[in-house]
This record gives C-alpha cells, sequence and structure tokens, in this order.
C-alpha cells in the first residue's frame, strides 16, 4: 500500500530538479532549529517512502540537522557524484543505491570521501571498500512464483531443479516466466553478470527463458505486480526485500532462496568527496549501520539488514571490489548484452 | 671525594645504545627488504593482470576489440583495498577501451614479459603493469598497449606493518637485552661485593691475605690488597717490636744507672768517683742509646717514604768518612778510600748517610786499634759500597742474626749495655739493623764477607739507577 501510494506520488512530484532528473524529492526541517542549522543533502535509488523511517528516526537523534532526500535512478545518482551536480547552492553529501557497480566506480575514481568510525568497524569485510562505501543491507536475489499457478507442481528450489521443471513442461510456462532485462535495470544487469560468473546453469537457464518466450521487466515492483496478478507464474532474479514487503501485504506469492546459491545485492552508501556536510552525513552513514538502524530497515523499512551476518553457505554476498568494474566497461558490457541478447531474444 | 660514577649504569647505558642503534638498523633494513617484497608482490599480481587482459584482445568485424576477464580486475583487489585502473590503446595511442589518461607507459619488448614503473594517478602514487599484445587486423599487424594500475596503499601499509614488527622485535631483543646485561654485569660485579664485604668483616688485628675465589681480571685487585695488608703488617709488626724492645732496652741501663746512684748513696761519698763515672757511663749508653733507636725510627720513616734522587755514591761515602774521623782518629783508625766518581743511585741522601755511617761506625768500633779501614766505591749497572775492617769478622752463621735489632755480632753477643772488648766498643745492635732496613727500602742488597786475610766486609749492592722522565 505505502509503495503504491509512493508511487503515485513519485508519478505527480516527478520533475527535473537542476541538472538532474529527481523522481520524488522530500524535505525534513531540522526538530529543532538551533543556530545554524545544517542540511543534509542525500541522492539515493531508495524508494522515499521507504527511507522516511530512517530519516525520522535520524532527525531524532540529530535534532539539529534538516534533510533533504532526492529519489533518483542508479545512473542518475552516479552521475550526480560523477558531475557534481549541486541542490541549489549546497553539493550532495550522501549517495545511496543499489547499483554496487556504479558506486564502486565512483570510489576508485576517488569520487568519494573517507569515512572511519566504530560503527562502521563492525561492518563485515564485504560490505565496505577504502572505508569509503558502506553496505547497510543485503538484499537476496530470489525466485517468486505466483501460488496458485504453483498449486499441484513440486515448487522448484535451485535452479537446476526449475531447470528441468521448464525442460519437462515447457507447455505451462510459454510466455508466463520473467526475469530482468539488463540493457534496461541496472540491477538487472549486476545479477546477470554476477549469475554468468558462477555457473554455467545461468546461460542454459537464459536460453530455456529464450525459448519459452520470457517476459523482459524493467524492476522487481513490476515483476511482482504481474507475479501476484497471476499472469506470470514465476520470476527469476526478482529484489527478496521487494517480495517479502508484498508477500507480508498480502499478494498471494511464495519466495525461493534458491538452495545452489544465492546472490546477496548490498545497498550501499558513500560520501561524495565533494560534500560540504560530510559530518552529519558520516553520522547517517554510522545510524544506517547502528543496532537501531539495522533493526528499523528490517521492521519498518522491509529491506534485509547487513547486520547481524548469519551466513548457511549458500548466500554469496556481492563483493564490494574492483571487479565491479569490469562489466562497467562499455566493451565488456556490449559483450556481455550481445552474449545475452544471441541466448535469450534471438531465441523468442 | 671525587664523584663516583656506576659501571653497571655505564655499561648498561652503553650496551642499550648499541642495541636501540640496531634496532633502527633492524627497522631500516628489513623496511627497504619488505618494500622491495612488496613491489616484487605487487609487480607479479598486476602483471598476470596485465596478460591476463592481454590474452582477451580480439578483433571483431575488423576492429579490435578486447573482453576483459573479470578475474583481471578482481584478482587486484584481493590483496588490499587498492584504486585499481586500467587502459587498453593500440601502440598509436588509440584508445580501445578504459582510463584513456593513465599514463600508458613504454611498450614492453615481449609478450610474455610485462614492465613496471612507479607514477602518480589521480592524486595518488600508482604502480603500473604494462603488456603487449600483437595482433593481426583485416589488413596489417598491430601492437595493443595493456597498462594496469593500482594505488599501493595495501602494499604500503604492509611494508611499514612489517617493518613495525621487526623494529618491535629488535625492541623485544632490546628489553632482554638490557635484562641480560643487568644480570651479568651484577654477576659481574659480585666478586667485588664479596671482596668489599670480606674486607668488611674483617677484624681490625686479622692480616690474613684475602681468600676470595676471584676471577682474573679481578685477581690484581686482590693481590694489590694483599700486598698492602702485608705491608700494613710488617709496619706494624715493626713499630710494636720497636716499641717491646725499645722499652726493654731503656730499662736496664735505667736500672743499672739507679743501682749506681744506690750504691753511691750507700758508700757515704767515698767511692763517688768510680761511682759517678760508671753513672756517667750508664747515662752516656742510655743517651746513644735512645739516639739510634729514634734516628733507626727516622730512618725506617724515610727510607719509606722520601723522596728518591740521584746521588753520588762517592760523595755519599766521603761525608760519611768526614763524619767519622774523629771518632776513628780516637782509635787510631784511619779511612782509605777507593772511590768511583761515576758509580750513581737513586736514594734518600740521609738515610743513606746514616747506613754508610752505621758501617763506618761498625768497622771502626770492631776493627783493631790503628789500623785502617778500607772503603771501596764501585760503579757500574750495580754500584756498590764495601766498607772493610780487620777484626774478629763474624762468624758465617751468626751473620743473620747481626741484622736482626739489638744484637751484635759473635764476641759482643753478652749483656746489652755491657762494656767489650776491653770496655772501649759501646754498640746498642741497632747498627747493622739500620743498614739492612735502608738497603730493603732502596731495593738493594747488603751481605757480610770475610776479608781477607781476616776481618769483615760489609757489602752494600744498589741496583741501577732507573732514569725517570
Amino acid at each position: 500500500m505505502f509503495r503504491l501510494a509512493a508511487t503515485l506520488l513519485l508519478l505527480l512530484v516527478a520533475a527535473p530538479a537542476g541538472a538532474v532528473e529527481i523522481e520524488d524529492r522530500r524535505s525534513y526541517p531540522a526538530v529543532e532549529e538551533v543556530g545554524a542549522a545544517s542540511t543534509l543533502h542525500i541522492i539515493g535509488t531508495t524508494e522515499a517512502e521507504v527511507m522516511e523511517g530512517l530519516i525520522r528516526a535520524y532527525r531524532n537523534r540529530y535534532q539539529d540537522v534538516a534533510v533533504v532526500y532526492d529519489q533518483a535512478t542508479s545512473r542518475v545518482v552516479y552521475e550526480a557524484v560523477e558531475q557534481d551536480v549541486k541542490v541549489g547552492d549546497s553539493p550532495y553529501d550522501l549517495a545511496i543505491s543499489s547499483a554496487m557497480d556504479l558506486q564502486i566506480k565512483l570510489v576508485n575514481d576517488g569520487r568519494a570521501r573517507r569515512h572511519v568510525s566504530t560503527a562502521t568497524s563492525r561492518l563485515p569485510r564485504w560490505a565496505t571498500w577504502r572505508d569509503r562505501i558502506f553496505g547497510f543491507t543485503r538484499e537476496p536475489a530470489v525466485m517468486i512464483y505466483n501460488r496458485q499457478a504453483f498449486a499441484e507442481i513440486a515448487v522448484p528450489r535451485s535452479r537446476f531443479e526449475l531447470l528441468n521443471l521448464l525442460r519437462r513442461t515447457p507447455g505451462l510456462f510459454k510466455g508466463r516466466i520473467a526475469t530482468y532485462d539488463p540493457n534496461v535495470s541496472g540491477l538487472g544487469f549486476l545479477f546477470a553478470t554476477q549469475d554468468s560468473l558462477q555457473s554455467d546453469t545461468y546461460w542454459r537457464l537464459m536460453e530455456i527463458f529464450g525459448n519459452l518466450s520470457a517476459e523482459l521487466s524493467c524492476c522487481s515492483s513490476e515483476m511482482l505486480d504481474r507475479v501476484a496478478e497471476g499472469e506470470i507464474a514465476l520470476a527469476y532474479n526478482v529484489l527478496g526485500s521487494y517480495a517479502q514487503a508484498r508477500r507480508d501485504a498480502g499478494a498471494p506469492i511464495g519466495i525461493v532462496l534458491p538452495r545452489d546459491y544465492t546472490l546477496l545485492m548490498v545497498r550501499t552508501a558513500l560520501i561524495p568527496a565533494t560534500s560540504d556536510n560530510a559530518q552529519a552525513a558520516g553520522d547517517f552513514i554510522d545510524f544506517l549501520v547502528s543496532e537501531e538502524g539495522q533493526r528499523l530497515i528490517e521492521h519498518q523499512a522491509f529491506l534485509s539488514p547487513a547486520l547481524p551476518e548469519g551466513d548457511d553457505g549458500t548466500l554469496i554476498p556481492i563483493r564490494l571490489g574492483p571487479g565491479l568494474l569490469v562489466y562497467l566497461d562499455a566493451l565488456k558490457r556490449k559483450a556481455f548484452l550481445s552474449e545475452w541478447a544471441s541466448a535469450v531474444e534471438e531465441r523468442r | 671525594m671525587s664523584t663516583t660514577w656506576s659501571l653497571r649504569r655505564r655499561l648498561l647505558g652503553q650496551l642499550l645504545l648499541v642495541f636501540s642503534g640496531l634496532a633502527v638498523l633492524l627497522y631500516l633494513s628489513v623496511q627497504a627488504v619488505a618494500g622491495r617484497a612488496a613491489d616484487s608482490t605487487q609487480d607479479t599480481i598486476l602483471g598476470a593482470s596485465a596478460i591476463a587482459i592481454a590474452e582477451q584482445v580480439r578483433v571483431a568485424e575488423g576492429a579490435l576489440t578486447v573482453d576483459l576477464p573479470y578475474a583481471a580486475l578482481e584478482m587486484l583487489g584481493l590483496a588490499g583495498e587498492d584504486r585499481v585502473f586500467y587502459r587498453i590503446a593500440t601502440s598509436g595511442g588509440q584508445l580501445i577501451t578504459g582510463y584513456d589518461d593513465l599514463p600508458p607507459g613504454a611498450l614492453p619488448e615481449q609478450e610474455d614479459t610485462p614492465r613496471f614503473f612507479t607514477t602518480r594517478y589521480r592524486g595518488d602514487t600508482v604502480r603500473v603493469a604494462t603488456a603487449r599484445r600483437s595482433i593481426l587486423t583485416s589488413d596489417q599487424r598491430e601492437s595493443v598497449l595493456i597498462t594496469v594500475a593500482q594505488t599501493r596503499e595495501a602494499f604500503g601499509t604492509l611494508t611499514t606493518n612489517i617493518a613495525l614488527s621487526a623494529a618491535g622485535v629488535g625492541l623485544g631483543f632490546l628489553a632482554l637485552a638490557g635484562f641480560l646485561a643487568w644480570v651479568a654485569i651484577s654477576r659481574a660485579l659480585k666478586p667485588v661485593h664479596e671482596i668489599e664485604r670480606a674486607i668488611a668483616e674483617r677484624a681490625s688485628d686479622d692480616f690474613s691475605p684475602l681468600e676470595t675465589a676471584a676471577p682474573r681480571e679481578i685477581e690484581p685487585l686482590v693481590d694489590a690488597i694483599n700486598d698492602f695488608i702485608e705491608r700494613l703488617r710488617n709496619t706494624l709488626d715493626t713499630s710494636q717490636q720497636f716499641i717491646a724492645e725499645a722499652a726493654h732496652r731503656i730499662r736496664t741501663p735505667l736500672a743499672a744507672l739507679k743501682a749506681q746512684a744506690e750504691v753511691a748513696l750507700r758508700g757515704n761519698g767515698q767511692a763517688s768517683e768510680e761511682s759517678l763515672r760508671r753513672m756517667l757511663r750508664a747515662a752516656d749508653e742510655t743517651s746513644q742509646l735512645t739516639t739510634q733507636m729514634l734516628t733507626q725510627a727516622m730512618i725506617a720513616y724515610r727510607a719509606e717514604r722520601a723522596e728518591r734522587q740521584p746521588l753520588s755514591l762517592a760523595a755519599l761515602a766521603r761525608t760519611a768518612a768526614r763524619d767519622l774521623e774523629v771518632a776513628a782518629e780516637m782509635r787510631g783508625i784511619d779511612f782509605r778510600l777507593d772511590l768511583d766518581d761515576s758509580a750513581e743511585i737513586l736514594g734518600d741522601e740521609i738515610a743513606l748517610l746514616e747506613a754508610i755511617r752505621n758501617g763506618l761506625d761498625n768497622a771502626i768500633k770492631y776493627g783493631p786499634a790503628d789500623d785502617y779501614v778500607q772503603i771501596t766505591v764501585t760503579g757500574g749497572k750495580t754500584p756498590e759500597i764495601v766498607i772493610a775492617d780487620h777484626g774478629p769478622g763474624i762468624p758465617r752463621q751468626d751473620r743473620d742474626l747481626v741484622f736482626e735489632r739489638f744484637r751484635r755480632g759473635g764476641s759482643a753477643s753478652e749483656t746489652p749495655g755491657a762494656e767489650t772488648r776491653g770496655g772501649k766498643t759501646m754498640g746498642s745492635g741497632l747498627g747493622l739493623s739500620i743498614v739492612r732496613q735502608v738497603m730493603l727500602a732502596h731495593r738493594g742488597r747488603v751481605r757480610l764477607e770475610d776479608n781477607e786475610p781476616q776481618g769483615l766486609r760489609l757489602r752494600l749492592t744498589f741496583s741501577a739507577p732507573r732514569i725517570r722522565s
């Protein structure tokens, strides 16, 4: 419900702000106006509605800080930091994104500021890089299915089982399966490339998806809508946190964390080098990874907290590191997408 | 009191100084070695990455392209969290992909041998590897230059950490060395403390030598102390003996004097002239004895302490002979001198004169009247003075005894103070003992020999004077 309302609101306020395209802007005045109040300018891919609870809790702790949150796509977030886009006179102080590769590139290219604190030192190694980027969630890439569609069929628990199911009963799934279109979605591209690194099963899966005329989607929410409605029986590589929220809201969907391995996307925050309010930004990061922040992320924001770090061995966090730069390489991206197209699209 | 200093602290200080120098040296050398090792480790990874990329350079539809291998950059992230840059371009500088502004470096000559250099890029020091790949495009052979760069924070930290550990180890050794040095010094000083304790605990009349087991280095100290104790004992012995004997010797003539006086008193003044003469002789004898004893004490003191100076032995002999001329004449004795004027010795003039005078006195006393006493001085390496008389001499077996205090040679060895040889010769028995004492103090020798055909020869032999600067 919230999400739907947020989407509507988003459509209403969507307007270009400055040089970049902002989907939603929310301003929160300081709780207490003490002297010259500082303003924390955040740009992020996370929906403003989801961030609201976190921002309010942060303001309760730091009462003299006003916050402006701009929601944008991951590409816009990247460009805002890369090109030092201003909000009025101020640069952005914090960039939050689910596009790990773009965030890593910002750090690698020296666009992020170092931040060290007791709070960030608690983070596991895969959640930080160079003390400049901090993962505060880990969200699995899951399979979702319509419960009615699978009323009489065993739900596949791994990619291999899914592959077998689709091969055995192609008729049931023709045109009724979906996945991210990596050409359109940055997150879809990240999942696809990481999948291709994990195993060859991915390519065989994509070939079958092509054979079965899979629907290619821009975003998790769209896939969730279609599965909930029953038009699509199963969607592969949907963001688990969104699926969880949707299921908790009563949608007739089931969630599978593939047993062979489940990729974990890490939502990250970094302080742009040009920030003029790095203190407040650092406080915000510390708050996100604090116990209180992590609890809020789990219960209010419907994201999965980065801590505590329980791992049964099949959960594979996508590593924050220079490896992520590889698929950002224009030639590499082109080569991957063309390989992907030959696996999926040409068979449709 | 002069300022004291601690041997222990000085040794410890020097040791620690040396060791801290070594610790710094260790830190610097390990840092250099670790730095080189880190360089070579980073070079290995960078080179592997560059070659991995080079292998993926292809020609697709007539154009150069590269399928950047995931591992090529991922492996650079394994060693640390350093920034990574790459550039792939034709040897002509045409960018294929990557960071166009990255310094490309020189084209390596061999395809399988990357080249390395260090430069600055985007505000950081980066280590750079370059690799080359020759590939045939549609119409010609093209060289592709692959450049991979990485910042050096992790390797710098690694180097510093290794060097710091080394310095830590060095400091550990320093502490250990300090402790061991402390223990070693304490142990080394233990014999000194033992000597100190042995001397402190010693009774003031205990003159036995120290018997602590001293190491070879300390032995001279123990020897010196023992030597000193021995001399102290001798001095005290001499003094005590002197006091005891002097008291005894002086009491006897005084008692005689007292007896004479009593006889004189009883004789009602009749035999008074004879009595008075005897009393006078007894008083004379006592006086002479006292003088001689005091002289000996003075001489003994001088012989031990007085400054040595170069002296002519012949001059000394002449002076002594002149001093005793009158006494000799009284017995009709004259001196015959045979003096070598080149004979020179180091010594104390007063003590030596006294010794020679005693020798001459002895010769005058015991030699026959109306005779001569021969005085001979010879020079050379061991200057000598020989005093020869023609008296009765001293039997060989008694010669050692006469050098002891209060003893007189053979014929005169009766009650001290009594007259001998016709009542003319008086002797205290101190004469030769003074001679011996002076000679010993001058590191010389004294000997009694038979004179031919008869008599006694007193031979005083000196060691050659050593010229002191």
